[in-house]
């Protein structure tokens, strides 16, 4: 490659590189890991940078790349089912029962949030499965819309917008658990406020 | 637009994929209804949480590393 090119392919990848750390280090669960990731990441691209169009969604480019070097390395299929069921993931809203406890308890709603502490938010991620936790990451933590999604993670628009409605049921269900135990709500034996 | 469309289509607005007439509608309502209002809050404090503990910086070497196999051709 010319010295253009990789200058170009310099200045175009570099910023996303916190981005894509971040996301790989959430894909593996450890940090050597999410580093080797990345890596690979970045040589792939460099090697295919011929093939990006000038001008299309370099972001998207470079996260589906990641995503498929994670596929690859830990030989997991993108269109694999996933362990939990729809049956398995509750209807769950963690802003309901916040606002159940201001009913009751007159504690602002989202006083909640201070319950929950950094260990438990990066459990609760951990805890999601894999295409739930990927789907998830993208969105709410890095802001990629429905469509880059889609195109990334080579689902259907549906299967993203479900598998994000299901891993956030999932998360503030277990973020509620969490609060709980941290002492937000103490429920008695049948589950009930006490 | 009532309370429990607005409930039901809260995330998608949040996540930008409601039509601009839906938009409207929902930012109108959310100007009214302090109970929805706090749903809105709610969520949006939710996701900045999260958003906040989940990123994670890379360490410098990485950087370093990258940087040297781009211009190193390798």
């Amino acid at each position: 490659m010319d010295t253009d090119s990789k200058k170009r392919f310099e200045l175009l990848s570099m910023p996303y590189l916190d981005m894509l750390y971040g996301a790989a280090l959430r894909m593996t669960k450890d940090p050597a890991e999410a580093e080797d990731l990345v890596q690979e990441t970045y040589l792939r691209a460099f090697g295919n940078f011929e093939q990006f169009e000038e001008g299309t969604n370099f972001r998207a480019w470079i996260f589906k790349i990641l995503t498929n070097c994670f596929y690859n390395r830990y030989k997991h299929s993108k269109i694999s089912g996933t362990t939990v069921s729809l049956d398995d993931v509750p209807e769950f809203s963690l802003y309901e029962q916040a606002k159940f406890l201001t009913n009751e308890r007159g504690v602002p709603e989202k006083e909640l949030l201070k319950y929950i502490i950094e260990e438990d938010i990066s459990r609760a991620v951990q805890e999601l499965p894999d295409e739930y936790r990927i789907a998830f990451v993208l969105s709410d933590v890095y802001g990629f819309n429905y469509n880059e999604i889609s195109m990334i993670v080579e689902v259907s628009l549906g299967t993203v917008k479900s598998r994000l409605f299901r891993a956030r049921r999932l998360l503030q269900k277990s973020l509620w658990e969490y609060a709980r135990k941290h002492g937000a709500v103490a429920l008695n034996d049948d589950g009930e406020v006490s | 637009m009532d309370c429990r469309k607005v409930a039901l289509k809260i995330e998608e607005y949040l996540d930008g994929d409601v039509d601009e007439t839906t938009r409207l509608a929902i930012q109108s309502h959310l100007n009214s209804c302090p109970v929805c209002f706090g749903r809105f809050e709610f969520e949006e404090s939710l996701r900045q949480t999260v958003r906040n503990v989940v990123h994670r910086e890379p360490p410098e070497k990485l950087r370093a590393r990258i940087r040297s196999s781009i211009n190193g051709g390798e």
